[in-house]
């Protein structure tokens, strides 16, 4: 190996990043909420659900929550069985079990789907949030939405990065021409009205939360392609990439081990700044209609049930209105903390 | 200075081209045909049929898309965007009609935003770590988080529920505007324009207090300044006639190319207000598949994004002239 010495210089930067990152108030309580948004929306089955966490029934013990949350990890429906009667569509657990049954259901005894008979009620006890205009749950929906603004953040993001890294890398190493045609690829990119395009292509395909994640994906990557570029202009000047070519390594190597470790923390930041966008945008394209489609919940269509219930149930507004300011607020918290830590110069600058 | 100007707009062609082929592609490959609102469905299909070929042939619909691209450029030449499919007029007067609405509401939350930001941000960067400092750097960076659309329904559900009933929450006039006395249309025009200003005006605010702020900072450290002070000068007019000068360009000049963006942006805003803007054109024609007036509207957004750029890139160069320009992507934003 030749980028030995790299290795703990590395860790011990990362350490002076994290006790930076640490020193800052906002950034810790940005991070702690991040945290519980990401646990709510790996456990929402157990928040929220019509089926419970553990009961007796028919003599033997079931956990159908507790299999509901193992099969959202990638390979889980392989890894574990289903919780036979309880995930066969149509059974009905809350009828099924007995009153004096052993149960242990979630703190929202209901399902994000379930439909009852009181539409647009108010927060009540039964209801903490009160219900939308089928009688969902309202705070079902909200749990189960977390999900979906998860899902969102992260995965388009993760495209945008993908290729953001690939563009602006590949710029940046190679200079000259390569630079300046994937230049002006960024700027079309950049001057086009994204919203715009994102509407466009989202009539082209089936709404939904796949193709919002991926068409997100493909129209927010230009600030970290240009992040990128910068790092790789000025670093591919430094003694260590010197050294790496003249022992041989070829380009590839040299852009992925070399240089893109040393040029990712200006792009970490832009990415949790996106991850902040794209839940916004995915939140406004279920307004429009355009994202997630009801039944399934999302924030941006229990708003848009909301809006067309004004006037009947203005109750229902506030909730997912919440929930859209904290998630956006806490990873600009994350990415502006983030930020300071890994260039204390820039610090107190807008 | 003129070569470089000269490069970008060179530059600018390819930029142009590559916008116009995607939007092009994008709106005429997705499924849903705008002529089939347009035939009368009541008609023997025989008939029908023979309308939506004259209507085909009539927006030149018949030919190959890269000759109906090649038709379009050359019309775009000559500045002529076509008619509008499911209407039939000029796509130019669609556009102008609505185009006050949006300029009016943008331009509107520029100024109270500056009018309120710069004085917000020099107090906090001059009295820097005070309490003010503080409780506003907070209060802005909250509002800075909340989405203006979330602000938009909040207040349309406080005006429902309160309720105050002279607060419209829909459309920019209301109905009989045109009967109404100069005083009250200019009262009309208030009150519908206070909701959907507020939630234009509120995240420029944020932004630009903290843009003041951090590039006083920076302003106030450099060595003119603390030659100014040396002179004996008062705070107040090295602050004025030294400092803010030069905060002051690099922010209008950041407005002015953020403009095209917040006018692109108005969508979510103006489809929630029933505005008759430039945001709700674009979303309905997208719907419509009115392909003439989805292809002017990019292509305006996208111009005017690139002269904003431009027109940032040279003042910071003529301002600065340690600034050079390699033709690269670093000051597009």
């Amino acid at each position: 190996m030749l980028i030995d010495a790299r290795q703990p210089a590395a860790n011990s930067h990362r350490r002076r990043v994290w006790r930076r990152f640490r020193s800052s108030r906002r950034g810790v309580i940005g991070l702690a909420v991040v945290v519980m948004l990401l646990s709510v929306a790996l456990l929402a089955p157990l928040i929220a659900g019509d089926r419970p966490i553990a009961c007796r029934y028919e003599g033997a013990l079931h956990f159908p929550a507790l299999i509901d949350v193992a099969h959202r990890f990638p390979f889980g429906k392989w890894l574990v069985r289903d919780s036979l009667p309880f995930s066969n569509v149509g059974f009905d657990a809350k009828r099924a079990l007995d009153n004096d049954a052993f149960a242990l259901w979630p703190p929202i005894p209901y399902g994000p789907l379930e439909i009852s008979e009181d539409a647009l009620a108010s927060p009540s006890r039964r209801h903490w949030l009160g219900t939308d205009g089928n009688g969902r749950d309202l705070a079902a929906r909200m749990v189960h939405g977390a999900v979906v603004s998860v899902k969102v953040g992260f995965i388009s993001m993760g495209i945008a990065a993908i290729v953001g890294v690939l563009i602006g890398s590949t710029a940046g190493y190679f200079g000259g021409w390569t630079d300046a045609i994937l230049s002006r690829l960024v700027e079309v990119v950049v001057c086009f009205p994204s919203f715009f395009l994102i509407l466009a292509v989202m009539v082209w395909l089936e709404p939904g939360i796949g193709n919002v994640m991926v068409v997100i994906g493909l129209t927010r990557w230009t600030s970290i392609a240009r992040f990128t570029r910068g790092e790789f202009m000025r670093l591919k000047r430094l003694d260590f990439v010197v050294a790496a070519r003249a022992m041989g390594a070829g380009p590839i190597r040299i852009m992925f081990r070399q240089l893109l470790p040393n040029a990712l923390a200006p792009v970490l930041v832009t990415i949790t700044f996106g991850v902040a966008q794209a839940i916004l945008l995915e939140a406004g394209l279920s307004w429009l209609g355009f994202g997630v489609q009801p039944p399934e919940p999302s924030w941006g269509n229990v708003l848009r049930s909301a809006y067309t219930n004004l006037r009947v149930a203005p109750h229902m507004v506030y909730p997912p209105c919440v929930a859209i300011f904290v998630a956006v607020l806490v990873y600009n918290l994350v990415g502006d903390a983030l930020r300071d830590a890994i260039d204390p110069r820039v610090r107190g600058r807008s | 200075m003129f070569r470089y100007i000269l490069k970008r707009l060179i530059l600018a062609v390819p930029t142009f081209l590559g916008i116009t082929v995607v939007t092009f592609a994008v709106i005429h490959l997705a499924p849903g045909d705008p002529l089939d609102r347009l035939v009368d469905e009541s008609v023997p299909a025989e008939t029908s049929r023979h309308t939506y070929e004259l209507l085909e042939r009539h927006f030149g619909l018949d030919q190959p898309l890269h000759t109906q691209y090649a038709t379009w450029l050359r019309r775009i030449v000559t500045l002529d965007f076509g008619n509008s499919i499911p209407d039939h007029r000029p796509v130019w007067d669609k556009i102008s009609e609505r185009l006050p609405w949006t300029l009016g509401v943008a331009m509107l939350s520029m100024v109270f935003g500056l009018v309120l930001a710069v004085p917000i941000g020099v107090r906090s960067a001059t009295r820097r770590g005070g309490w003010f400092d503080s409780v506003s750097g907070t209060l802005l960076y909250a509002l800075y988080s909340v989405p203006s659309y979330v602000t938009a329904m909040v207040l349309i559900v406080i005006v429902v529920t309160v309720p105050i009933e002279w607060l419209p929450i829909r459309g920019a006039y209301s109905d009989g505007f045109d009967d109404l006395p100069a005083w009250g249309k200019t009262a009309d025009l208030f009150k519908h324009f206070l909701l959907i200003t507020i939630c234009f005006t509120y995240p420029a605010l944020a932004f630009q207090a903290r843009f003041v702020r951090g590039n006083l900072l920076e302003v106030l450290q450099q060595d003119y300044v603390r030659t100014a002070r040396a002179k004996g000068l008062s705070d107040r007019r090295v602050v004025i006639r030294h400092a803010m000068r030069n905060t002051m360009i690099p922010l209008v000049t950041y407005l002015g190319m953020l403009f095209p963006t917040v006018i692109a942006g108005s969508a979510i805003l103006e489809v929630m207000f029933a505005w008759p803007g430039i945001g709700r054109l674009m979303f309905d024609s997208i719907l419509q598949r009115d392909y003439p007036t989805v292809m002017a509207l990019s292509v305006i957004t996208a111009v005017l994004v690139q002269i904003g750029t431009l027109l940032a890139d040279v003042s910071y160069a003529w301002l600065d002239p340690r600034i050079r320009y390699d033709g690269g992507m670093d000051h597009v934003d």
